[in-house]
């Protein structure tokens, strides 16, 4: 078995008495796309920072590459490169000096040509002094310094924040072209269908502790389903209150709409009295699923 | 590390064109009208008064004591805020903003950053200095032949370089304050009292004989702000007290940031 490229056990952190994560266990393969969802508050900013060393955990310990957070921090950021949540960019120089700084600072061989590639590719004008510049060409500046060194993995903290769709849709592209290339992305997001969009694999983050981790589509189908049935007659109210498992959530004529959690077949077997002409699964969002992790029930 | 000292003496580009001109703008207001003052300064005398000689301020008879108690007098005390300002900035303002974050992140050791923000602090003090002292030169020349003085020209690049070490103590003091303080307005709270101690400590520690003793305890007596600063030459050993004083704090900022939560906004013990 190879070596997660991210690897955490038992990581927590308190800030004096308020927590920020809780026995936190995460493992990232090489070659993922990894989402990690939570409100904001949730421990997700904390958590990536912990990786990168910028802050330090109160107990447990993380890893990249098999090196320690701690004590191999630049050995593990050579081969990171990290997009903050919250970016704040040097507005005394342009776009093209600041990233010329980071290039060096990086002491890669720099590829002058990718990085114009994604400067047009993002629609952004370099050449600009940063104060200039809106909340979404900051954010994209931020994204070509994540993309341009090529790093064996990319940590983005809530990537598309700012960006107009036509952009965030460049983004994803990134994202899945980082992965076809055989780098590793841990992408954390509060916004749902883009994680539904390029991830693999997803952990769901709430006040801290891990609550999921689970495969994008095992997630979206396993919890939940969504299931219009079409009858002939219309059934009482409560028909399908005493199948263990289902939920009527709504009807019209000639149609229930239900969630079931289990129990296709006892729902069936109430359903058939009443002529069941066909029955539809409705695709159920991540969000949903998410919501229903996260407020323990959903609408 | 050169790229990143690159980096940050051009983000000081501003600052070192703004305090120069300041600088010398300053030494024109105060040098440059001595040549219509000085009959009237003659008939000044201080002696009288303790608290002038404790502030630095010995005689205004002579050119070198008016220069000593004006331009010599306040150099360090306006530097000492660009000190406080840059020191503080350099890391708590940094992390307030959010841009030591992205920083942090490169593959460097934290050790390395603070070393280059302490350089960059540094030169652009030195440069800062160096263009003051040609500044100075340029109006002293354009004076010389009104004034009655043993001042050369030259003079004026030592007496600016003098300067240097005591601000570099306050700046590593303050660099020191953005390290264990929370955020850079906590940090400017406790550099700004470092400095006023220190030069109010030296001030007061000299009005009494009783509490001379305590004076060596503050930067200010390590800088010669009296006339004898024309006539005694670069004082190796006062700005050697200083730098060890600077490298101490330096030291201190490289221990206290290897330790700090970044970001967290909270002491560095917490």
């Amino acid at each position: 078995m190879t070596q997660p490229v991210v690897s955490t056990q038992n990581l927590t952190l308190y800030y004096g008495r308020q927590r920020g994560i809780e026995a936190l266990d995460l493992n990232i393969e090489a070659g993922e796309v990894f989402g990690f969802l939570g409100p904001n508050g949730a421990g997700k900013t904390t958590t990536l920072r912990i990786l990168l060393d910028i802050i330090r955990p109160t107990q447990g310990q993380a890893h990249l590459f098999g090196l320690d957070c701690q004590k191999e921090g630049v050995a593990i950021r050579q081969r990171v490169s990290y997009l903050p949540g919250e970016l704040s960019l040097p507005t005394t120089l342009t776009a093209n000096q600041y990233l010329d700084m980071l290039a060096a600072v990086r002491g890669r061989g720099h590829d002058r040509t990718r990085r114009d590639t994604l400067c047009q590719r993002l629609n952004l004008d370099p050449t600009r002094r940063m104060r200039d510049y809106s909340r979404g060409n900051k954010q994209k500046v931020g994204l070509v310094a994540a993309f341009m060194s090529q790093p064996d993995l990319l940590i983005l903290d809530e990537p598309t924040g700012g960006l107009d769709p036509l952009v965030q849709q460049t983004v994803l592209e990134l994202v899945r072209e980082a992965q076809a290339d055989g780098r590793t992305v841990f992408f954390s997001s509060h916004i749902l269908p883009e994680v539904q969009a390029v991830c693999d694999r997803v952990a769901i983050i709430r006040e801290g502790r891990l609550v999921a981790t689970e495969r994008v589509e095992t997630l979206t189908h396993q919890q939940f389903r969504r299931l219009k049935l079409y009858l002939q007659t219309m059934p009482p109210v409560d028909a399908f209150a005493a199948v263990a498992g289902v939920t009527e959530i709504g009807r019209e004529p000639g149609v229930v709409l239900l969630e079931v959690r289990q129990n296709v077949a006892g729902l069936l077997q109430a359903a058939v009295p009443y002529g069941l002409n066909d029955l539809e699964t409705l695709p159920v969002t991540l969000e949903e699923v998410f919501l229903a992790y996260y407020g323990g029930s959903h609408a | 590390m050169l790229n990143l000292l690159w980096y940050e003496l051009r983000g000081r580009r501003t600052a070192m064109i703004g305090w120069s001109i300041g600088l010398i703008l300053f030494a024109f207001t105060y040098l440059g009208i001595y040549p219509s003052m000085a009959d009237q300064m003659s008939a000044f005398d201080l002696s009288a008064i303790p608290l002038y000689e404790a502030m630095g301020v010995q005689d205004m008879a002579s050119f070198e004591g008016y220069a000593s108690g004006t331009f010599v007098n306040f150099l360090p005390i306006i530097l000492g805020i660009y000190a406080v300002v840059a020191g503080t900035g350099a890391l708590a303002g940094e992390e307030d903003e959010g841009t030591l974050e992205l920083l942090v992140a490169l593959p460097l050791p934290r050790w390395q950053i603070v070393l280059t923000k302490a350089l960059a602090i540094a030169l652009t003090v030195l440069v800062v200095l160096l263009v003051t002292a040609v500044g100075v030169m340029g109006i002293f020349a354009s004076i010389q032949s009104e004034i009655t003085t043993t001042v050369q020209t030259a003079d004026w690049l030592r007496i600016a370089l003098a300067a240097w070490p005591i601000t570099m103590a306050l700046g590593m003091i303050s660099l020191f304050c953005g390290v264990i303080a929370p955020n850079r307005r906590t940090a400017s709270v406790l550099a700004a009292l470092a400095f006023m101690v220190n030069y109010f400590g030296h001030a007061v520690t000299g009005l009494s004989d009783a509490y001379k003793g305590w004076r060596p305890l503050f930067l200010f007596s390590y800088y010669d702000n009296t006339r004898t600063a024309f006539s005694n030459g670069f004082v190796w050993g006062d700005a050697a007290v200083l730098l060890a004083v600077a490298l101490l704090f330096l030291g201190l900022t490289l221990f206290a940031f290897q330790k700090r939560n970044l970001t967290v906004g909270a002491w560095v013990w917490r």
